[in-house]
């Protein structure tokens, strides 16, 4: 069987680089097509692939600009020749689920988000705080005809899997489709528990839809220390929100994360993320998570959900069975009064519990689901039953 | 739970207009969104609304060009923010059903027609007797776009409602999807049967779809008297062409109207319509009607082959087509009984929408909360 994979571009390495990695591992002689790739900007595993890029790296400033292509990526995706497959897997967040494959040809999309800047993200991304005069009169129409294609070329998939049930249920929503549901890889053996030191603790990239300037708010308010582990377009502006009580420490090594989050008090997590791995490496270390209730962690965290009546949430949490706290809005004001609660309950919460929540979710359960969801459909594909 | 209504825009009050009304006396807590609001055009109960309005609004000489920013519209209606609402109804006759909403968030539209302009009536609003060539060339790229955009968008409906069968059967063909048919509300209560009078009656806006020339001719030929009530673009073109037994009234006020309706000797309906409320209001005023067997009229008048027959149907868009038809309704005339005509039309009362619109959009609601439970 000859079998291509179709990431959408090889800039860094991110959670769906990790799900890549494995895709790499089960197929270690397919041809990896990408729309660019940098070069030594991901791990060896992938780096060692068959790689196979389109226009875009020969446009000017793509390497580090790339991301103004996006209204071109379509067509590049497009442009791929994909004859010589069986197999087509592509691992999508963006464009990669657009590429062309023939009627005998199976293409399974490993799906990460329909498009998120042009979906429910796009007036977080390109809100009017953010834009200039000019991008915001331009940007609509990309974001119109993007959503156009981005739904046509959903229709070319023989079958989804999405990485969470709140995914499938934006496939199901933008594109009319079904989409089974495998969650990614956690690396739960990198992550120990140790005795909690005074601080919370965030790790996360610095995008506007992680929300972070709430959490920046709420701990200058609450003047709690914080520790920042992450970089990323936006930390100008986050800056203006960091009160004194908060350490920003940048890019770090897994290593160093791993020890951040051992002496961590919590993790707290303001965004409303697809699945959010953060969140589970924080309690393969132990750690409680207060988060905003929405989104993946819902699905993988048993958070209890604060009513705002402290006596019953109290009252709730000595049962003993939850291993986070989920605020109800997204402000500053709903999480700074988490935190609070967390104060007051942090003994509620027990390490061993989480650390056993987390466990299943590890890149060795990852890489068997996937590899038997694929048989199962290039199963079916043979006799013709595939969705 | 926070509800949003939107609608295509607000600059008159049309078929599409009464049916909102409803939603709006359903919901009135709700946030209303149009891409285009004309302020006095409308009635209390949608002015009253917490209405916002999209870029359109503010593009040159918009309240009266706003039909040429079609190709801008599905942007327009793409850039409100639907975040936080729960339940979002749209009532769609062009691009209100392309909000986006969040996953969380149950979409119901009603679907007044499938942009009719690129779809079926291309060619009777853009066909070669309508538009130059080269404004034909323009329009054809972006009827091109508006018929993808219109597709792909479609997919992001919960739950469609269609306002007959006919546009149900349009919804399948164009969009690929199932739809509920729930009729538009009639206001059956303003119009009563009386004495028939000696005149045919056409009630309509005067666009080319309507057909309203073959009525036209059908009564020249006849030597009949008729009536012709309502304004539009193609008045000069019709009253050019018609005889001297025909009478253009213009606009005409609801009382008007309903006197019109009461004391004419048939309704004639030359156009095909998605769902048409003028037979049913003839209907309510007792009086037979006589319409292109096509669309929504096979839905609201019963013909001769029925039980009960409230109207006559002609099977082509032609002049002699109606004109037999007509013959044939004046040799069965005195076999209508306007009080059973009546009865047939209170079936499409307002009441009636009212309750059925309630209780969809309870169920599907609820049925969209169970299966995003079932869903984690």
């Amino acid at each position: 069987m000859r079998v291509a994979i179709v990431h959408d571009w090889l800039t860094g390495m991110r959670g769906g680089e990790r799900c890549l990695e494995v895709f790499c591992e089960l197929f270690p002689d397919a041809d990896l097509f990408t729309l660019l790739h940098n070069r030594g900007s991901v791990s060896a595993r992938i780096e060692d692939m068959r790689i196979h890029t389109s226009f875009v790296p020969s446009l000017p400033g793509a390497a580090q600009f790339y991301r103004y292509y996006l209204p071109l990526f379509p067509l590049a995706v497009e442009q791929f020749d994909l004859r010589r497959y069986d197999l087509v897997l592509s691992s999508s967040h963006c464009a990669a689920k657009g590429v062309r494959t023939a009627p005998h040809q199976l293409h399974l999309c490993y799906c990460y988000t329909p498009m998120r800047y042009v979906w429910d993200m796009a007036h977080t991304y390109f809100s009017k705080e953010v834009l200039g005069f000019f991008s915001r009169k331009l940007i609509p129409p990309v974001l119109n005809y993007l959503r156009v294609w981005d739904v046509f070329s959903s229709q070319r998939v023989d079958s989804f899997i999405a990485i969470s049930q709140h995914i499938a249920a934006r496939i199901a929503k933008h594109y009319r489709r079904t989409a089974d549901v495998i969650y990614p890889p956690v690396e739960v053996g990198r992550f120990r528990h140790n005795s909690a030191g005074d601080y919370y603790l965030l790790v996360s990239a610095f995008a506007p839809y992680k929300r972070i300037d709430l959490v920046l708010d709420a701990f200058r308010e609450l003047a709690l220390p914080l520790r920042v582990i992450g970089e990323g377009q936006e930390r100008r502006r986050l800056l203006r929100h960091a009160g004194p009580t908060v350490k920003f420490l940048g890019r770090l090594s897994d290593d160093e994360v791993a020890e951040q989050m051992a002496h961590c008090k919590a993790f707290v997590f303001a965004a409303e993320e697809d699945f959010g791995i953060a969140p589970l490496e924080a309690q393969a270390a132990g750690k409680p998570v207060i988060a905003y209730g929405r989104g993946g962690v819902t699905e993988t965290i048993k958070g209890l959900t604060l009513t705002g009546d402290d006596e019953r949430d109290a009252d709730e949490l000595k049962r003993g069975k939850h291993h986070g706290l989920f605020f109800a809005r997204q402000d500053a004001a709903s999480l700074a009064h988490a935190v609070r609660f967390y104060e007051k309950h942090a003994d509620a919460f027990s390490a061993e519990r989480i650390q056993a929540n987390v466990a299943g979710f590890d890149r060795e359960r990852f890489k068997q689901e996937i590899a038997r969801a694929i048989e199962r459909q290039v199963a079916a594909f043979g006799h013709g039953e595939c969705r | 739970m926070r509800v949003a209504l939107v609608h295509d825009w607000l600059t008159g009050m049309r078929g599409g207009e009464k049916v909102l009304e409803v939603m709006c006396e359903l919901w009135p807590a709700a946030d209303l969104y149009t891409l285009l609001y004309v302020p006095g055009q409308l009635s209390p109960a949608i002015e009253r609304m917490n209405i916002r309005t999209s870029f359109i609004q503010h593009m040159p000489r918009a309240a009266r060009w706003y039909r040429n920013y079609l190709p801008l519209m599905p942007t327009a209606i793409e850039q409100f923010d639907l975040r936080e609402y729960d339940l979002v109804i749209s009532s769609s006759h062009c691009v209100a059903k392309g909000v986006i909403t969040q996953p969380r968030t149950c979409h119901i539209s009603y679907i007044h027609t499938p942009m009719r302009y690129v779809w079926e009536l291309f060619e009777e609003y853009f066909g070669p007797q309508r538009a130059g060539r080269v404004k034909r060339a323009i329009i054809g790229v972006f009827a091109n776009y508006l018929r993808l955009w219109d597709v792909a968008s479609a997919q992001r409906v919960d739950s469609f409602v269609a306002n007959s069968r006919h546009v149900a059967r349009r919804i399948a063909k164009h969009y690929h999807r199932e739809a509920q048919v729930i009729y538009p509300p009639v206001d059956t209560a303003r119009f009563s049967p009386g004495e028939a009078g000696d005149y045919y009656l056409v009630v309509s806006a005067l666009a080319p779809y309507k057909r309203i020339d073959l009525a036209i001719a059908a009564c020249a030929k006849m030597g009949r008297r008729l009536v012709v009530a309502g304004s539009g673009q193609d008045a000069e073109r019709l009253k050019k062409a018609a005889g001297p037994q025909v009478e253009f009234l213009g606009w005409q006020s609801d009382e008007q109207l309903a006197g019109l309706y009461r004391h004419c000797r048939a309704f004639l309906f030359p156009g095909e319509e998605d769902f048409g409320i003028t037979p049913v209001e003839a209907q309510a005023s007792g009086r037979p009607v006589i319409a292109f067997g096509k669309g929504g009229a096979l839905e609201t008048v019963c013909g001769l082959d029925q039980e009960s027959p409230t109207g006559v149907f002609f099977g082509e868009q032609t002049v002699d087509s109606l004109t037999a038809a007509i013959r044939e309704f004046e040799e069965r005339e005195s076999s209508f009984s306007p009080d059973r005509i009546r009865e047939h039309a209170l079936r499409f009362d307002r009441e009636v929408f009212r309750r059925e619109l309630q209780e969809y959009v309870a169920r599907v609601y609820a049925e969209y909360q169970i299966d995003r439970g079932a869903r984690g």
